[in-house]
């Protein structure tokens, strides 16, 4: 698989301020590729690298295995970009806007608007100024799928979005995938990238922190531990434990969260008459928490 | 097809149409002023012209000589073209900010950019739109105003109609000269603020400096660098256009536009 986004390097600085520091990441064809962070890790200034906004202080942007200063023009044909809460002419109605678009991309797929307008209950007759902020969202999002790029390029896609079209718009990331087209996705929102992303980057103050599949995720993550027992040496048992963390006590329930070696814990329970026991695969938020903890002064990462 | 269809087409047509309304709200103002100016020929011819007799030279630079007030070009140069600019300036100002500066603070100019379009063609095609809504407001609605205006007041047959096109003309090369300017300094800084700040201030800078220059010799050098020392004088209503004063005028507004283009093309857009 060849990689459709290439960062080497990739240094951005505002005066004395950080932007992002020697960022490396490579996004292969046909993957959806998460890319999170907290508020002012460094996600929009490196999208708005990508998008040819703003220029690297040092460093290459390869999008395509072309320069994205050089070949901005080329590149951003086969890109269908959203910004979180991105604006649209107001004085031109949602149709207005997608026509006017499709115009400048020289690619007009009426049939394709309206099919997109269905699956996202959308109404494009009215003046885009007069729309909710999620209804301008849907726009948006039309307008970066209208023309079927190579490459979505999405930061908080589903920002203003109720429940029932983010689960459509899911359903229609993935099937850009199974298309074979990639997709870029910068959120903050953990569900959405565990239910779609196949590879996720974790930026933390301008630099890449991890870079990993899920499943790998979830191998290095911390599992949640629910135990039911009477006996209440076990407390002190398990405090014994490494890779322990915010561990509560409830009576006879003990809950708490487990990054240690499985077989210390399944050695440990052995030893007692457990009522019972639930071990919960990690999800990414914990993984989450985990590489961010230290940002927020809870705990070591 | 239909002409909405057409107009978004291109950036300079949509552009156009967004702007459809104000620009024809400002040529219906600009012709009614103008109007407005022309029916109180009459009265002014008279009473104004006496009174200007006795003003001092340096005030009738300001204000025009008497024998200006005597005869409908006189007033439409002094009246109409010599008072209007003040107005069109204020909408040169406003399309030169609002254009390009305008939607990067709104950030729709972000969104424009991430379609295929090259940032040349975005300045390119929206800086032509302003040229052609300022020849729309200062041309058409003060022309159909001087033109129109002189029917009630039974001055149509003594309008000479060709100078007053051609001052019509000047009033458009100097609002977009000073349009040019919050255009391209808003292109270079991306802040509308600044833009309608330093524009602001050099026409009213410039208009200063060239009214008391026919009085001060001091300030003649600073004159030749206000683009008010290019406009109307000599007077388009008696002489014509002078083509070294539009030589001037349109050599800094692509002196300007090159400026910007540069730098737009180049710099980061936050």
């Amino acid at each position: 698989m060849s990689a459709v986004i290439e960062l080497s390097n990739l240094t951005k600085t505002y005066g004395k301020s950080r932007g992002v520091t020697d960022i490396n990441l490579e996004v292969p064809e046909g993957m959806v590729f998460g890319f999170l962070g907290p508020n002012g890790a460094g996600k929009s200034t490196t999208i708005n690298m990508l998008m040819n906004f703003t220029h690297p202080t040092s460093g290459s942007i390869r999008v395509f295995g072309k320069d994205t200063i050089k070949h901005g023009l080329d590149i951003r044909k086969d890109i269908g970009f959203l910004a979180s809460d991105m604006a649209l002419d107001g004085g031109l109605t949602g149709w207005q806007q997608l026509e006017y678009f499709a115009n400048l991309h020289g690619k007009f797929d009426k049939k394709y608007i309206v099919e997109l307008c269905k699956r996202l209950d959308c109404n494009l007759n009215h003046k885009t100024k007069t729309l909710s902020r999620g209804n301008k969202q849907k726009v948006a999002l039309i307008s970066a799928l209208m023309h079927k790029p190579k490459l979505l390029l999405l930061d908080e896609p589903t920002s203003g979005l109720d429940p029932l079209i983010q689960a459509e718009f899911n359903k229609i990331i993935l099937e850009h995938k199974t298309a074979g087209r990639t997709t870029f996705i910068s959120s903050h929102v953990l569900s959405e990238i565990q239910e779609l992303c196949d590879r996720v980057a974790f930026i933390r103050q301008g630099k890449i922190i991890a870079n990993k599949t899920l499943d790998e995720i979830a191998e290095g993550s911390p599992k949640e531990i629910r135990v039911i027992c009477t006996d209440k040496s076990l407390v002190t048992r398990i405090k014994r434990l490494t890779g322990i963390k915010h561990m509560k006590v409830s009576g006879k329930h003990i809950t708490f969260s487990y990054a240690g070696p499985v077989n210390d814990l399944t050695h440990l329970f052995g030893m007692y008459n457990l009522e019972d026991l639930t071990i919960q695969e990690a999800e990414l938020e914990s993984a989450f928490m985990q590489y961010y903890e230290d940002d927020n002064g809870v705990g070591n990462a | 097809m239909t002409m909405e269809s057409v107009m978004l087409k291109t950036i300079l047509g949509k552009t156009l149409y967004e702007r459809r309304l104000s620009t024809f709200i400002w040529t219906v103002v600009f012709f009614a002023f103008v109007v407005l100016i022309i029916i109180f020929f009459p009265t002014l011819k008279d009473s104004f012209g006496q009174t200007l007799k006795d003003v001092p030279e340096s005030l009738q630079n300001l204000l025009g000589n008497a024998s200006d007030y005597q005869n409908i070009n006189g007033y439409i140069d002094i009246q109409v073209i010599g008072q209007m600019v003040f107005m069109t300036l204020i909408l040169g100002i406003i399309t030169g900010t609002s254009l390009l500066a305008g939607d990067e603070n709104s950030r729709t100019l972000h969104t424009l950019l991430a379609q295929p379009v090259s940032r040349s063609k975005v300045y390119t095609e929206k800086f032509i739109a302003m040229a052609i809504i300022l020849a729309i407001a200062c041309i058409v609605g003060t022309f159909a105003g001087i033109t129109l205006g002189a029917l009630p007041v039974g001055e149509y047959n003594n309008i000479d109609i060709g100078r007053s096109l051609q001052a019509t003309f000047m009033l458009w090369l100097i609002t977009f000269a000073f349009g040019t300017l919050a255009y391209t300094i808003g292109a270079i800084t991306g802040k509308r603020s600044v833009a309608g700040i330093v524009a602001g201030f050099y026409a009213f800078g410039g208009y200063m400096i060239t009214t008391l220059a026919s009085t001060a010799n001091a300030l003649d050098k600073l004159n030749t660098f206000s683009p008010f020392h290019y406009f109307n004088q000599p007077s388009v209503m008696k002489h014509g256009l002078d083509m070294g004063n539009i030589a001037v005028l349109a050599i800094g507004i692509l002196i300007l536009f090159a400026a910007g283009l540069i730098v737009f093309r180049r710099r980061n857009i936050y």
